[in-house]
């Protein structure tokens, strides 16, 4: 009984200072809004009385403001003391093909650079000395599709990007 | 008369030699093996490898090639010599240092820095044999130490230099023996003789033969120079027999018998081989030791007595112990992946060239990961026949069977194809060579095919209906019958609803189901109809494997590779295959994909595979055909792609599900490759979003107002763009209100 009444009283002290600080009272510090309860990414029960319509809702202008989304990109290799033990094999590999590269050697570059890739996937250093071998090669189609894939592995590397700008530009000249 | 004899004869040398000597049988590798740093190893597989590439456990330092050993702590290993066009390993002792099964440094004695990555040289698969089914490796005279060719005569014809072919001597000691006998047993031939007999002729004894040896070593001897001849010896003769395969010249039994070129054999060495000459099976120094190091040591008498090694020298060698490489026996492995790629290799060379011309054909092959495959695959079928002894059949033709394929996502490489339970019992190459159907794991693809219109937030009808096809009704079911009637997008896939998928389907055109289909290279009807969508197509699994590398690859389809390289005898390069892509969506479609079917393992259909000890990052999903005649799980990580199909020939019914029957072969599998697993996830790429969702709304949540929230991935160009419309707060007030009420939820 004396618990209820204690919670009743903390109630309306917090009501009250709700409406103290909505009517722009400065002697109380801003609290922020209560963040609310999250789940895992896609991971929560739908709830039952969603329509059954399976085509999604219009859509429309949002009423205020809509919350900006972070953009997200795929970050650089993170740093070597960081990188997994495949990463680590695999820049052997990447080193041994831009050699075979400097050497006029596509062949030999392909075939370490492939190792190189399936050691760790998420290097685009690798794709695009790929694409480097395949211009070689004179190989518009295979060189675009490396382009490619290193684009979106460097796209947090403005050097890289330039490189990998710069490279698409020559393989559009490849007939 | 005599003379057009001998014309003849004489021409038909002539043709044997204008074309090629000997018949060498095409040689198909493994992959490379790579041990570097920091790897996770599974220690029985690495030394069932290093086993059946013939290194052999020594209890102490191993100081010869061919030799290891191994403790918990340390890999010690002296490496064979190996060359090929990408690979050259010199003989050298290497350390491999070891903590919990993992390595942690690699040193080598023939570099001075610490060796970052070692690479264990490939494995040999196959011999593509003529029907001679000899191996040879070809030698010059010139490569060959002084002592080798010694050891030869003194073993075989100690006058060899100084006859003209033929030694009266011995013909008539023979003849005297054999007509004292009755029969012919003796030879008392010359080195040319012999090569005479052995290169032109038949094996049986008979007089008019011993008639024709002779003149044809008299032609030989007219027609080539002493080096010649003994070259040509030295490359043909007969070392003996290794299962159903005949060693043959000098260069394969140094190999074979000592694991070295002929050009390093030793005195003793040269001895031992020069020896067996006369009696292969008898002297083999595999066989009968005490046999091979007596008639070692009559060869060494008789170079002294030849003159060609002192008395000191005769008597150092004598006492050495004749220490033969170990044991190494020639099995085919991976069969079906052997006739795959036999029919790759036969739309680039003949049978003939391929059995002949000594081909060295380097495959993508990983032989850790293929033996894993068999034994997870046999270990899966025999569980699941004791677990239900229904599936057992009398007739082993008739059995449970299964396929396996493993792949590298991004450059197609085939790491292990299992196309069969026993390959004794049956050559069809479900791999290949079966056509099935995907049943749900054909899902990703229609999922896929429907994200220009749907998000993961979508919802999907999910109750039961009967759908009029060709006028005919049509009622699919749920596994479950109690499946929730209404389900989201990524719900639906990862608990496999077919009910909501059929309703996708619909709601996007069944035509899309087929558009993406052909995408994929799976071969769909020009009509559609609705069970397309939950996998009645039929795919052949290496196709089903292949397309779902599209997932991790960024949405590129690799070709699957299977052959990296051929070289000529020479170990020049005649042939170089590499990866070659194709893009079929974008990576962001690819990546939301993946995302999804990261559910199916979470606490989808394949949830029970953290059960099995998979904990790390795996995305994939199970598929289960009408009356379970198919059991499927295809499931990757960034660097694996593994599909394991179970079934029967004859469409019986397994009784199992994908996640019974498939998914427990897959997570074995996995296991026991600690080397391909890295522990990390593929990287969102551009064109993903990632937004916070109100559960109930299924709109973009208003902070503070929604009461419940989730995060959710989408494409930037199909994502939710309204605010929730159900929790919109009419004041600021109310947003405070709702958040107090979230502090103080008892009230």
């Amino acid at each position: 009984m004396e618990l209820k009444k204690y919670c009743l009283l903390f109630k309306w002290a917090a009501m009250g200072m709700a409406l103290i600080f909505l009517t722009g009272c400065s002697i109380l510090a801003p609290k922020p809004a209560p963040k609310p309860e999250k789940t895992e990414v896609g991971r929560h029960l739908p709830p039952k009385e969603i329509s059954p319509e399976p085509i999604p809702k219009p859509m429309e202008e949002p009423s205020v403001p809509k919350p900006l989304p972070p953009k997200r990109e795929r970050p650089a290799e993170p740093p070597v003391d960081q990188q997994t033990p495949m990463a680590l094999a695999s820049v052997t590999f990447s080193r041994q093909g831009q050699a075979y590269l400097k050497t006029n050697k596509p062949d030999e570059a392909i075939r370490v650079l492939e190792r190189a890739v399936n050691l760790n996937p998420r290097n685009g250093e690798n794709y695009f000395y790929l694409a480097e071998a395949w211009i070689m090669k004179g190989n518009a189609s295979q060189a675009r599709e490396f382009n490619r894939l290193a684009e979106i592995y460097m796209k947090a590397d403005p050097e890289g990007m330039g490189r990998v700008q710069s490279q698409k530009e020559r393989i559009n000249k490849l007939k | 008369m005599t003379i057009l004899y001998l014309a003849n004869l004489t021409e038909g040398m002539d043709k044997r030699f204008a074309g090629r000597l000997w018949d060498l049988p095409s040689k198909i590798y493994s992959d490379i093996t790579l041990l570097y740093p920091g790897q996770a190893l599974n220690p029985p597989l690495l030394l069932e490898k290093l086993d059946r590439l013939g290194y052999r456990a020594v209890s102490g330092t191993p100081s010869r090639p061919g030799e290891m050993r191994f403790s918990k702590t340390a890999l010690e290993i002296y490496l064979h010599e190996f060359h090929s066009p990408f690979h050259e390993q010199q003989s050298a002792s290497v350390w491999v240092g070891l903590k919990d099964s993992r390595v942690t440094s690699i040193t080598r004695s023939d570099m001075d820095t610490k060796g970052a990555i070692l690479e264990l040289e490939p494995e040999v698969l196959m011999l593509y044999y003529g029907p001679d089914r000899e191996r040879r490796q070809l030698i010059s005279i010139g490569q060959l130490p002084g002592h080798l060719l010694h050891a030869v005569m003194a073993a075989e014809d100690h006058g060899f230099y100084d006859h003209s072919g033929i030694q009266i001597r011995g013909i008539l000691r023979a003849l005297f023996t054999n007509l004292k006998e009755w029969e012919i047993s003796q030879g008392g031939s010359t080195i040319t003789q012999q090569l005479a007999k052995n290169y032109f002729l038949t094996p049986e004894r008979t007089l008019s033969r011993k008639f024709k040896e002779l003149l044809i070593a008299g032609i030989l001897e007219y027609k080539f120079d002493k080096d010649t001849i003994l070259e040509m010896y030295l490359n043909e003769i007969y070392f003996g027999q290794e299962g159903p395969v005949s060693i043959n010249g000098i260069g394969e039994a140094s190999r074979f018998f000592f694991d070295k070129s002929a050009a390093d054999l030793s005195v003793s060495e040269s001895a031992v081989l020069a020896g067996l000459i006369k009696a292969p099976n008898s002297f083999s120094p595999h066989r009968n030791l005490e046999r091979c190091t007596a008639r070692r040591n009559d060869v060494l008498e008789a170079m002294h007595k030849n003159g060609w090694l002192t008395a000191e020298s005769f008597e150092e060698e004598k006492a050495r112990p004749v220490k033969p490489a170990p044991y190494r026996g020639y099995h085919q492995q991976a069969p079906y992946f052997m006739d795959y790629l036999t029919g790759q290799l036969t739309s680039l060379y003949s049978r003939e060239t391929l059995s002949s011309e000594g081909l060295s054909i380097f495959t993508t092959i990983d032989t850790e990961v293929q033996s894993a495959a068999e034994k997870a695959l046999k270990k899966g079928l025999e569980r699941l026949e004791a677990a239900n002894p229904a599936l057992k059949r009398q007739n082993p033709g008739q059995s449970l069977q299964g396929a396996v394929i493993v792949m590298q996502p991004k450059t197609g490489y085939i790491l292990a194809m299992v196309g069969g339970r026993d390959y004794g019992v049956s050559q069809f190459n479900r791999a290949v060579q079966a056509r099935r159907q995907p049943g749900s794991a054909f899902k990703p693809f229609v999922y896929l095919a429907a994200l220009d219109q749907y998000t993961p937030v979508s919802m999907l009808d999910n109750s039961p209906q009967t759908f009029m096809v060709n006028g005919q009704p049509w009622t699919p079911k749920n596994y479950y019958a109690q499946a929730e009637p209404v389900i989201s997008f990524r719900k639906a896939l990862a608990q496999s609803q077919n009910l909501a998928t059929v309703n996708l389907a619909y709601g996007m055109g069944l035509e899309r189901v087929t558009q993406i289909a052909r995408t994929f290279h799976f071969s769909a009807p020009d009509d559609p109809y609705p069970s397309m969508a939950l996998g009645t197509l039929e795919v052949e699994p290496l196709s089903l494997a292949r397309a779902y590398c599209v997932f991790p690859a960024d949405g590129v389809l690799p070709f699957p590779l299977s052959i990296r390289e051929v070289a000529d005898t020479g170990g020049k390069t005649i042939e170089s295959r590499h990866a070659t892509i194709e893009r079929l969506t974008t990576p962001a479609k690819a990546y939301l994909m993946s995302d999804l079917m990261r559910d199916v393992v979470r606490d989808g259909t394949a949830r029970s595979l953290k059960q099995m000890g998979v904990t790390w990052p795996v995305a994939g999903k199970t598929g289960t055909t009408n009356d379970s005649q198919d059991a499927w799980f295809v499931g990757y990580t960034p660097n694996l792609v593994a599909l394991v199909w179970v079934g029967f020939d004859n469409n019986d019914s397994i009784k199992a599900t994908g996640a019974t029957a498939a998914l427990p072969i897959w997570a074995d599998l996995m296991k026991t490759l600690p080397q391909y697993v890295s522990g990390e996830w593929l990287p969102p790429p551009p064109g993903i979003e990632t937004l916070t969702i109100c559960v109930d709304g299924r709109e973009i949540a208003r902070e503070g107002c929604c009461p419940r929230v989730m995060e959710e991935i989408f494409l930037s160009e199909n994502r939710p763009e309204t605010l929730c419309r159900q929790h919109e707060c009419s004041s600021n007030l109310e947003k405070v209100w709702n958040g107090i009420k979230k502090i103080l939820p008892s009230f």
